[in-house]
């Protein structure tokens, strides 16, 4: 579980790195999501602990909403937990559909409870939630699982 | 040797001369004779030099690979001179748009991963003199302000975040509004009459309302403008002046009062 939330806490950073190098966190995938959603494959059972590093992980960099983070870090890892039970998860494309739409599900929540919702914001969410997605395809090629 | 053929030798010799002579005394055949007589030459010196430089092989190779080594280090001093000079010529650039300010200058390290939260990492804190409230600037104009401080570091809210509110007026007819951000890469202009007197490319500047922040800083260019009617208000889209997008050293500069 150590190695899995080192994996999470350096793909958060790797995203804070990533969001001042582009300009914008809007053009960056979100990777902490991503670490999460694969690395509860290796350790179902740990997916509330996994959750919330995750959540530790982006609430360094929370300037509101906290509690609101925590909430759907850890609705993202039940989720994903409950899901093992019905569906492969090992597959690439789910765990991709998963990301993305956990990335819409936080990027959501923050935007509502920022009363920053709009058009543009909307458009924006459906973006990151794609490309979250393509990252995780991406980083599954780059890393298959083990079997 | 027959006289016949001593003679016939001679005059090979003779001709194989006049020939010579011919083509070393005419420039344009000259170049290309010497060029012929002098390969063997140029082939044995090549042949000899080979022989001398074998046994010295091996260190050739440890010595070429000792340069290569230096090349980079040397190459990864001059990019670091590059990018020590650049961080001058923007502390220049910063120190030249805001000469009077006794402002601490900071580099950015990091961004928020969280999108609608539109906030900078920056490496200097309390023990550099950085306070809470202060307001930010690159050399074009208002990044935000300074949200919280520690030791060594301090975030910044951009002005693009929706939580970031600025008083502002418009440069040109002096309207008066409040700046929000819309957390993208764009701000509103709210709190405006239906009738104010307000149009695309006008420049937006701080109010100075409240005594934080000075008057008169650029905050950015108004885009476009909707008239509310049912509302009886303007909103007006505003781009930020400052490049929020690529920030590299900014200016903190302390409370206005």
């Amino acid at each position: 579980m150590f190695t899995a939330g080192l994996v999470i806490a350096s793909a958060a950073a790797a995203q804070a790195l990533a969001a001042h190098a582009v300009g914008s966190a809007w053009w960056v995938p979100q990777l902490a999501l991503i670490a999460l959603i694969r690395r509860m494959n290796h350790t179902p059972r740990a997916w509330l602990p996994l959750s919330v590093i995750a959540a530790a992980a982006l609430m360094v960099w929370s300037i509101r909403g906290a509690g609101a983070i925590v909430v759907v870090l850890i609705a993202i890892g039940g989720a994903w937990r409950a899901a093992m039970w019905y569906w492969d998860v090992a597959d690439a494309r789910l765990q991709a559909v998963a990301a993305g739409i956990s990335a819409a599900m936080l990027v959501g929540v923050t935007a509502t409870l920022d009363h920053a919702v709009s058009w543009p914001i909307v458009a924006l969410i459906a973006w990151q939630a794609v490309w979250t997605a393509v990252a995780a395809i991406a980083w599954a090629a780059a890393r298959p699982e083990r079997a | 040797m027959q006289p016949t053929a001593v003679r016939r030798s001679r005059a090979f010799l003779l001709g194989l001369g006049l020939v010579g002579a011919l083509l070393l005394a005419h420039e344009p055949w000259r170049h290309s004779a010497l060029a012929v007589v002098r390969f063997p030459f140029t082939f044995l010196r090549a042949a000899v030099r080979l022989v001398i430089l074998l046994p010295r092989v091996p260190s050739l190779i440890e010595e070429n690979a000792r340069l290569r080594e230096s090349l980079t280090e040397r190459e990864l001093e001059v990019s670091s001179a590059r990018e020590a000079l650049r961080q001058g010529q923007a502390a220049q650039a910063l120190q030249a748009a805001w000469p009077q300010s006794g402002g601490h200058l900071a580099s950015a390290l990091a961004r928020s991963p969280l999108p609608t939260q539109q906030t900078l990492l920056i490496n200097r804190g309390q023990t550099h003199g950085i306070v809470e409230a202060g307001l930010v600037v690159d050399a074009q104009g208002v990044v935000g302000r300074v949200l919280e401080t520690q030791a060594s570091t301090a975030l910044i809210l951009l002005l693009t975040d929706p939580n970031s509110r600025i008083a502002a007026l418009v440069e040109r007819s002096r309207e008066t509004g409040l700046l929000i951000g819309r957390g993208f890469a764009e701000c509103q202009l709210t709190y405006l009459d239906l009738g104010a007197d307000i149009q695309a490319g006008d420049r937006v500047l701080t109010a100075g309302l409240g005594g934080a922040v000075p008057k008169g800083l650029l905050l950015g260019t108004v885009t476009k403008v909707e008239r509310l009617e049912r509302a009886g208000a303007t909103r007006a889209t505003v781009k930020p002046a400052a490049a929020l997008g690529r920030l590299e050293e900014v200016l903190c500069l302390p409370p206005a009062s």
